[in-house]
């Protein structure tokens, strides 16, 4: 249980060279380094692959190229695997692409602020924000949401 | 295949599932043998240069098949890549069309699950029905783009 003192744990992702975004400890299950991509046709251009990861199809979602409306070259990079529930409660996995190995970091309420204006397309995907060790504001990543629908561009 | 609430079923791994294997652009395609009419080689195809949506025509029976051909992301072709040597006719409820392949394979996979499309790639244009997880060889597993002739002829008429 969270405490002021020592807060809760999250696992900050960076996507991209300016944007963190967070999950709580649990839900980042495992990191996949130069996985093997495979092309949906026609899927949106932010979430164009799957990767197999432990006998499960993966859907990869590239946040940043959903943010920025930008096509991204395809390279192979680290995956984060993200665990959520269904409604039937089972246990479903979506990955997220990074540009660097994820940081555990303690979270205290005190920390949260609001998101600014230039983040305001993260809302969407967030439950809410708050403010890293180092200054940089961090959108706390909704992955029930991410995966179980459709986003809109 | 999922059932009506799309839960996930698993095939019994004793279970064959026949397949034809569809390659172009350097994607794989999965389809029930069950619909493929036959391979016809590309020298049958007529070309049609006017008509912007599929190649050209084939004649089986002194029936008109459309002949399309797709890029890896399955958008309409209207060039013929130097690597389309056969042609594969599938049979739909609404009429015969066929497709242009860099190789058309039969397979007999086993060991196949069978998942719906992730819903957060969703769109109404995935000419996809399912993914499918599926043992390629004794070093390990593949991901199948499974689709049917329903699948693609309502893609192909969008």
């Amino acid at each position: 249980m969270e405490t002021e003192t020592n807060g809760v744990a999250a696992w900050l992702m960076q996507i991209d060279r300016l944007t963190n975004l967070a999950v709580g400890q649990y839900e980042l299950v495992h990191i996949v380094d130069q996985p093997e991509y495979t092309p949906i046709p026609q899927a949106p251009e932010y979430c164009k692959h799957v990767i197999i990861w432990n006998d499960n199809i993966v859907p990869v979602m590239n946040i940043s190229s959903w943010v920025t409306g930008e096509v991204q070259p395809e390279d192979s990079g680290i995956v984060a695997i993200l665990v959520y529930k269904s409604p039937q409660e089972e246990f479903l996995y979506g990955g997220i692409k990074l540009s660097n190995t994820p940081v555990l970091e303690r979270v205290n309420n005190n920390q949260q602020c609001a998101l600014p204006e230039s983040l305001a397309k993260l809302k969407l995907i967030s439950i809410s924000c708050f403010k890293s060790s180092d200054g940089d504001v961090v959108p706390i990543l909704d992955v029930t949401g991410l995966f179980s629908k459709k986003i809109s561009a | 295949m999922s059932d009506n609430n799309g839960n996930n079923t698993t095939i019994h791994p004793d279970m064959a599932y026949h397949v034809s294997r569809l390659s172009f652009g350097g994607i794989e395609i999965l389809m029930p043998q069950t619909e493929i009419v036959s391979i016809e080689s590309v020298y049958e195809l007529e070309r049609d240069k006017e008509n912007k949506k599929y190649l050209g025509l084939i004649y089986k029976q002194g029936v008109k098949v459309p002949v399309y051909c797709f890029s890896a992301e399955m958008k309409v072709l209207t060039y013929l890549p130097e690597d389309r040597f056969q042609c594969v006719v599938i049979r739909s409820e609404t009429g015969d069309f066929a497709v242009l392949c860099n190789e058309i394979k039969n397979v007999v996979l086993s060991d196949i699950r069978f998942e719906p499309i992730p819903k957060c790639m969703e769109n109404a244009s995935v000419p996809l029905t399912h993914l499918c997880l599926y043992k390629e060889n004794e070093n390990g597993m593949k991901i199948g783009l499974v689709t049917n002739a329903a699948c693609l002829n309502e893609y192909i008429n969008l």
